[in-house]
């Protein structure tokens, strides 16, 4: 029997061995965590624009209990920004800073009364700096205070929060006991309507807000005049309601009717009344920045009106309620609107999009009041403070908001609009990101339309009717094209393109034309050229000499442009447009955009369809050409029609690279996010906004995760369109191997 | 009974196909058996079993048993690297490392872990003379493999696999890229590595076969036809379908 | 005719048209930029300019054009902005009078308000005065010699403030230091302070000795329209007498330029000066994205090729990994700025750097941050490039490798990795090149128009992964779109898109010329 010269038996040394295995572990363990983790990013950044569309719910529910003699007269409260103080309005006047927690009183102010007044409404607003309360009195005056919050720490670093109140205004508007008011008050004016226990609504308005207006009277006051709106109402009006003009009073009535007036020039004008239904309105409450407001009546509805040209518009109607709407009030900060009917059912809705946010139930109550930061209701009766707790994060957003038309404030009509930040906190963001997937496409549109005839025919004439010699050349530099830094393209089209464009504008449409026609002419030219001389006239040269030829034809177009400029258009074709077609020429439109992100998807659709035109198997193009067909009509019917599944797909990768092209975009337009397919206009694509706006958008705000939304739209669109791709390539290439 | 390997009952399955039925088979040591038959046959399938590089293909499964010198080399206690140090193996197309000549060489060594300079030294000489391929490369041992010719890269090969001394030598067609002079070479070759090693080899060239070998084993469609000393099966086959296919009538 | 349209020479023709008009596209593509980006460096003359009204202005002309009455106008660049307000300004080409090219005519680089063109006057050293016109030569020699001399005060400037910057790193580790310890060590740490800003205040005073001395060296100019301009040393770069220059020394002077470009820090809010900074920056940038990437894409790919069991869903898997190249790089940048910045980073800022809370140590755009979003956006190109080199070793290399013996690690090791390298150098190379063009998720993870301090420096710990720092793309974005004074600001764009191009040229030439080789390498095979 043969013997092994190495024993069979020996095992592998373990060092070997345990090598063998870590690698396999690292490898297998690492790659697929690494190829894991690649894919992860999608999920972070849908985790992170998830909450847009979430539902909210309560998070808790607590109840504190107050002493007796604390809670007997209040008439209002006010908590502060972290709902650990409540401000307590009472009856005869004292305000009185209550902590929640110890159950102490830690400050009270006590402004100064008439005699036997006592304080029957209040109000709370933001100031120009600090918040204002404001109480109406039984003798018909409206005090105002500054509420100054002043934060502290403790040494354990407890919270401590002190408030310092500051009277500001005091008007007088009535003889009888203010049951309503609304007051607009800031450094310069002060403006107010009341509704009085008379069911009389006076207007208040003062181009000076000082010292003086405090000590004036009803009686003596002489350039602030008091005006009465009540001489035409046939029922008794039960809300008032102030615009941000300063001069336009709205009120409701008992019989469902709403009424506008108009305070200009001393007169009293009645712009418009109407009846809203045979229901009485019980709240009107004015929206953040006064621009429009919400109508609840008794039958539980809540109806959004905007103010368009002097005319109350119905906008929307927010979520009903199945009985009727005991309280109704709009957040502090958040766009968001909230009533209670009288079964003590709540509702939170988005004013943007008239989305129900939130709706919950609360026990019976006698005062109600949103948290601070409108993270919580607090309802308060007899001595109990009821506090539920939520956070609404984005209630701008919806699906529907962010898709579909919305009628925002200030606007004609329901519009597509992306404006993300105004001027002030009353600005009402509009996260439509139909505009910027328009302009997306747009951008798209425009750089393949200029791309794909260029391409597409450069590739069949490199594959098909060019020396290997010549294609060895061509195809690097156009490799190298694609390896161009997209700032460098972006670059050139905004500062030396677009810039020398307009002047060249006639010259440069022209010149595909006359390439065009040329391709008529030239042909039969040639082949009089070859018959009279002895060049040898195949593949190579065909190619070198269209090279000056089109150095000619395009400066042909550009004297023949300056021509049509000067004759046809009265030298100049911008102002032509303008002024005969309304088209306004921006120096940064779609044209340039086309040519420069053309540039970008060229060498994509070229190399590909190249690829896929070259590699139809040769004997299918010797059997057509044996066949006597000529090199052109073999390209067309045969080499063109069985590779043109690789042609779609390199053209479905440019539109990929098109589409997620951000800093091309960013530098050659100007980034306005309007909405029209002209090509002399710019517009605003998903990336470039995304580039813009991240920077400046606060961590978890609606913006950032909006932002973060467009990223994922980003991600699907050229997934897709990739995976498309490379799907019909696989297939192309199982199919050529089988031929 | 100087058998070297012993196949009993083996069969192969690629997922659910048959590709080896019941396969018994004795070879004996310090012989040369050829393993002939028409082109899918399964006789590279057989020979890849010997030293278990049919395990890298996924979906594959084997019954029966191979004992190599009593031992049953499917024990799950028997080491691959081991193994296949013992079971050398020629490729159809000789595949040098992309590595110098001498590299090739020392690779099955230097992965044993053999560093001593002088015994590589020994060792390549010792092989390169064995491949009968010292006097065409000892004046360029640290050039690239790949500069040599098609059958100056297989003998090679055979080189670089008796380099780690094994027992069996297994061959796939390790002629069937090679020009008429080459292959002569190979061939030659063959004949004198049979005193030391016992020579498995996969042909589809009959001539070669009765050229090389001592027994002959005649595979179709998976099964072993027949097997007997090469001057029978040639001479006097007792199967009909092995006389049909050596004397041309298919294949 | 209709016979060219029946065989086609028509459409031939065009598909030609279009071949040869993309070369053309990309050929004056790169014309544009070397014309522009190396004509930068090039000093022309300096003409004064006579206009019809009888006054004169000095610059260069830069280019033609027409107004709207169709006149002929010509582009001055006419400097001292300090002056005019402006860089540039037109003339209508029928107002001017004469164009005459002044040897004595001077050229002052400064270091702020751009250059200024005009005449000497005087040079006052304290209370010494040298008026040019008694003594041309010695004005010039006492000049050179200050500007020597000004070298040797900018070094101990430098040194000083290096100096003073150490200190202000010591002071800083204390104060972190003190919020953290024993009343006792308080103590001690109080009276290193005391000491520190002692040595403090000497060498701010010697620093400002220092500056004093150069403010004391006053040159007087006055351009060609008789306006005077009085320019201490420190504002001084340099000066030169363009028209006064044969065409060797242009050529000196080109080049010195070109070097100053690549080795100098900007200046006036980049427009000018160099762009040393943001090569830097970029090539650091690179470096850390290269060492995460590669290990990252080796193994993916080695993975996926090696171990990964085959299937359909392998070869899903395979194009999504191809798609994935093709995903946006702004959709990278977005992710780096929620995962690595204010995810990581903001954890690591909670649990190492609360001291400096809240203003954020690695919660905020840093080097770090942008080259591990780089590295993932380019890991798809360096799984692909490898996978693609592992693929082209031949079936039976493995196989010879197994059967003399070796584990699957061996084999890998020592056969397919080296085999397959040219294809993993390929994949790195591709990642470099575009990690170095790529502008979009850079802005979004840490690059900024001016980074007040390398992300390298000589204190501890050297390489500082939060620091923000400087990159050429985005340098052309930025000087080209944001900067106040665009057009003075375009050469410098130029040239830096021609280095930028370069760069990245180079690079892609390199990455094809590998894959030629790898394409190559198995040729030698039978």
């Amino acid at each position: 029997m043969a013997q092994f010269k190495n024993n069979i038996r020996k095992k592998i040394e373990p060092f070997r061995k345990f090598k063998d295995n870590a690698a396999k572990s690292i490898f297998a363990f690492g790659g697929f965590f690494i190829i894991l983790s690649i894919f992860l990013i999608i999920f972070f950044i849908g985790k992170e624009a998830v909450p847009l569309f979430k539902s909210y719910q309560v998070d808790s529910n607590k109840n504190f209990l107050t002493d007796k003699e604390i809670s007997e007269n209040i008439i209002d409260f006010y908590p502060d920004e972290y709902n650990e103080n409540l401000l307590f309005v009472n009856k005869d006047g004292q305000l009185n800073f209550y902590n929640l927690n110890t159950g102490k009183i830690k400050y009270t102010y006590s402004p100064v009364l008439l005699e036997n007044e006592t304080i029957v409404s209040s109000n709370s607003f933001a100031g120009d700096l600090d918040r204002i309360l404001a109480l109406g009195t039984s003798s018909g005056r409206i005090l105002s205070f500054k509420l100054k919050f002043k934060l502290k720490y403790t040494s354990n670093l407890d919270r401590i929060v002190d408030l310092m109140i500051i009277p500001s205004t005091s008007i007088t508007l009535s003889e009888n006991a203010i049951i309503k008011f609304d007051l607009i008050e800031n450094e310069e004016s002060v403006t107010a309507v009341v509704l009085d226990s008379n069911k009389e609504i006076k207007f208040f308005h003062s181009e000076e807000n000082n010292e003086e207006i405090l000590s004036e009277s009803l009686e003596t006051s002489s350039v602030n005049k008091v005006y009465n709106l009540t001489t035409n109402l046939r029922n008794p009006p039960t809300d008032i309601g102030l615009y941000f003009h300063k001069n336009k009073v709205v009120a409701a009535s008992e019989g469902g009717e709403i009424f506008l007036w108009s305070i200009e020039n001393n007169q009293v004008v009645l712009l418009q009344q109407f009846k809203l239904s045979e229901n009485q309105i019980n709240k009107i409450t004015m929206l953040s920045g006064r621009n429009s407001m919400v109508i609840s009546d008794q039958n539980g509805s809540n109806f959004v009106f905007f103010l368009i040209n002097n005319n109350l518009l119905k906008i929307r109607e927010l979520p009903k309620h199945e009985h009727p709407i005991k309280n109704a009030f709009r957040g502090n900060l958040k766009k968001i609107f909230t009533s209670v009917d009288t079964k003590g059912n709540v509702k939170i809705s988005s004013t943007t999009s008239g989305k129900e946010l939130l709706n919950f139930k609360i026990k019976d109550y006698d005062l109600i009041n949103f948290a601070f930061k409108d993270i919580g209701l607090l309802s308060f009766q007899n001595n109990n403070i009821e506090i539920n707790e939520f956070d609404i994060e984005h209630p701008e957003t919806s699906l529907k908001s962010t898709f579909t038309k919305v009628w925002y404030e200030g606007f004609q009509q329901p519009e597509y609009v992306w404006q993300s930040a105004g001027g002030t906190d009353d600005f009402e963001p509009k996260l439509s990101l139909i505009p910027l997937i328009f302009g997306t496409l747009k951008g798209t549109f425009y750089a393949v339309i200029f791309a794909l005839p260029i391409a597409i025919l450069a590739a069949i004439c490199v594959s098909q009717f060019m020396a290997p010699r010549l294609k060895n050349i061509i195809k690097p530099v156009i490799e190298i094209m694609a390896a161009l830094p997209s700032v460098v393209l972006g670059f050139l089209a905004g500062l030396w393109l677009a810039p020398r464009l307009d002047s060249v504008l006639v010259g440069v449409i022209i010149f595909p034309i006359l390439l065009i026609l040329s391709s008529l002419a030239l042909p039969p030219i040639w082949e009089k050229i070859k018959e009279k001389t002895i060049i040898k006239t195949e593949g190579i040269q065909f190619f070198v000499i269209s090279i000056p030829i089109i150095i000619i034809i395009f400066y042909l177009g550009l004297v023949l442009g300056e021509f049509i400029e000067n004759t046809i258009f009265f030298g100049s074709f911008t102002d032509w447009l303008y002024q005969s077609a309304g088209v306004n020429y921006d120096q940064r439109n779609a044209l340039v955009i086309g040519i420069a992100m053309g540039f970008a998807v060229i060498p994509i659709i070229f190399t590909i369809s190249e690829d896929a035109l070259s590699n139809v198997p040769q004997h299918l193009v010797s059997g057509s050409l044996a066949l006597g067909a000529s090199k052109w009509q073999t390209a067309l019917k045969v080499v063109l029609p069985s590779a043109s599944p690789g042609i779609f797909s390199g053209v479905m990768i440019g539109i990929g690279r098109a589409i997620g092209e951000t800093m091309i975009v960013l530098m050659a337009t100007g980034n306005t996010a309007i909405m029209d397919w002209d090509i002399f206009n710019g517009f605003r694509t998903l990336a470039a906004n995304i580039a813009v706006e991240i920077p400046e958008a606060p961590v978890g705000g609606s913006l950032y995760r909006m932002l973060f939304l467009s990223s994922i739209i980003l991600f699907m669109f050229t997934f897709i369109i990739n995976s498309i791709a490379e799907t019909v390539r696989i297939k192309l290439r199982k199919k050529y191997k089988e031929l | 009974m100087s058998k070297a390997i012993n196949i009993r009952n083996l069969s192969l399955y690629y997922g659910k196909a048959k590709a080896l039925k019941e396969v018994t088979l004795d070879i004996e040591a310090n012989k040369s058996t050829a393993f002939i038959g028409p082109s899918g046959c399964g006789k590279s399938t057989l020979l890849r079993c010997l030293n278990r590089l049919n395990d890298l293909i996924e979906g594959v499964k084997i019954e029966g048993e191979i004992t190599i010198s009593g031992t049953n080399i499917y024990d799950p206690s028997i080491d691959l690297t081991n193994l296949r140090r013992n079971v050398g193996m020629v490729f159809q197309k000789s595949n040098p490392f992309p590595l110098s000549i001498y590299e090739n060489i020392a690779y099955g060594l230097k992965i044993a872990g053999i560093k001593d300079k002088s015994k590589l030294d020994h060792v390549v000489e010792k092989s390169l003379k064995g491949a009968a391929l010292w006097d065409e490369v000892k004046d360029r041992l640290n050039e690239s493999a790949y500069g040599l010719s098609g059958g100056q890269q297989q003998r090679l090969c055979i080189a670089r696999a008796i380099a780690v001394e094994p027992t069996i030598l297994l061959m796939d067609e390790p002629c069937s890229a090679l020009d008429p002079i080459a292959t002569a070479k190979v061939e030659e070759l063959i004949k004198e590595l049979k005193k030391d090693y016992t020579i498995v080899i996969v042909t589809h060239n009959m001539q070669q076969a009765s050229r090389v070998s001592d027994y002959t084993a005649f595979m179709f469609l998976g099964e072993l036809i027949e097997f007997d000393e090469t001057k029978t099966i040639f001479m006097n086959p007792s199967i009909q379908q092995t006389n049909d296919y050596i004397s041309g009538r298919f294949g | 005719m209709k016979k060219y349209f029946k065989d086609g020479s028509t459409y031939v023709w065009l598909t030609g048209a279009m071949a040869s008009l993309s070369m053309l596209l990309v050929a004056g593509l790169f014309l544009l930029i070397f014309y522009y980006g190396f004509s930068t460096f090039w000093q022309s003359n300096v003409a004064t300019v006579k206009l019809k009204d009888g006054s004169y202005i000095s610059g260069e002309f830069k280019k033609e054009g027409k107004n709207y009455n169709d006149e002929d106008t010509i582009q001055l660049k006419i400097g001292n902005r300090d002056l005019y307000g402006l860089d540039f300004r037109w003339f209508t080409k029928k107002n001017i009078d004469s164009v005459s090219y002044d040897k004595e005519l001077l050229l002052v680089e400064r270091n702020e308000w751009g250059v200024f063109y005009g005449f000497p006057k005087e040079l006052q050293i304290g209370n010494e005065s040298i008026i040019y016109e008694r003594d041309k030569d010695r004005f010039y020699q006492i000049l050179e010699q200050k500007l020597k001399f000004k070298k040797t005060v900018v070094m101990k400037i430098e040194d000083l403030e290096h100096k003073i910057s150490k200190i202000n790193y010591n002071l800083k580790n204390l104060d972190l230091e003190r919020k953290s310890s024993t009343l006792e060590r308080k103590e001690e740490i109080e009276n290193e302070v005391l000491l520190i800003e002692e040595k403090y205040q000497v060498l701010e005073k010697r620093l400002f000795e220092q500056a004093d001395k150069l403010k004391n060296i006053k040159l007087r100019l006055y351009t060609s329209d008789g306006l005077e301009k009085t320019l201490t040393l420190e504002n001084i770069e340099r000066y030169l007498k363009p028209n006064s220059l044969s065409i060797l020394g242009k050529i000196g002077l080109y080049f010195s330029k070109i070097w100053e470009f690549v080795s100098d820090e900007p200046r006036e809010s980049n427009t000018e000066g160099g762009v040393f900074p943001a090569i830097f920056g970029t090539v650091l940038m690179v470096l850390i994205m290269s060492i995460v990437v590669l290990p990252l894409g080796v193994i993916a790919a080695v993975y996926l090729n090696e171990y990964a069991k085959p299937g359909k869903f392998l070869n899903l898997v395979r194009i999504c990994v191809n798609n994935l190249a093709g995903v946006p790089s702004i959709v990278f940048g977005v992710f780096g700025l929620g995962f690595f910045i204010y995810g990581i980073g903001g954890t690591l800022d909670q649990l190492f750097f609360s001291d400096a809370l809240p203003s954020p140590t690695f919660g905020t755009g840093g080097i770090l941050w942008a080259s591990l979003t780089l590295a993932l956006l380019t890991v798809p190109v360096v799984i692909v490039s490898t996978e693609e080199g592992l693929n082209a070793v031949p079936k039976g290399i493995r196989d010879g490798s197994l059967a003399l013996g070796s584990t699957k690690w061996e084999t890998l090791k020592n056969i397919i990795i080296p085999s397959a390298m040219p294809g993993i150098l390929t994949g790195l190379i591709l990642a470099i090149a575009r990690a170095t063009g790529e502008v979009a998720p850079l802005m979004i993870t840490g690059v900024v128009k001016l980074a007040p301090s390398m992300p390298i420096d000589s204190f501890f710990p050297y390489l500082h992964f939060e620091r923000k720092f400087m990159h050429l793309g985005f340098h052309i974005y930025d000087v080209g779109f944001q900067s106040p004074n665009s057009e003075a600001a375009l050469p410098m764009v130029f040239s830096t898109t021609l280095l930028l191009i370069l760069i990245v040229i180079t690079l892609n030439l390199t990455a094809i010329l590998l894959r030629n080789r790898l394409k190559k390498k198995y040729k030698g095979m039978i």
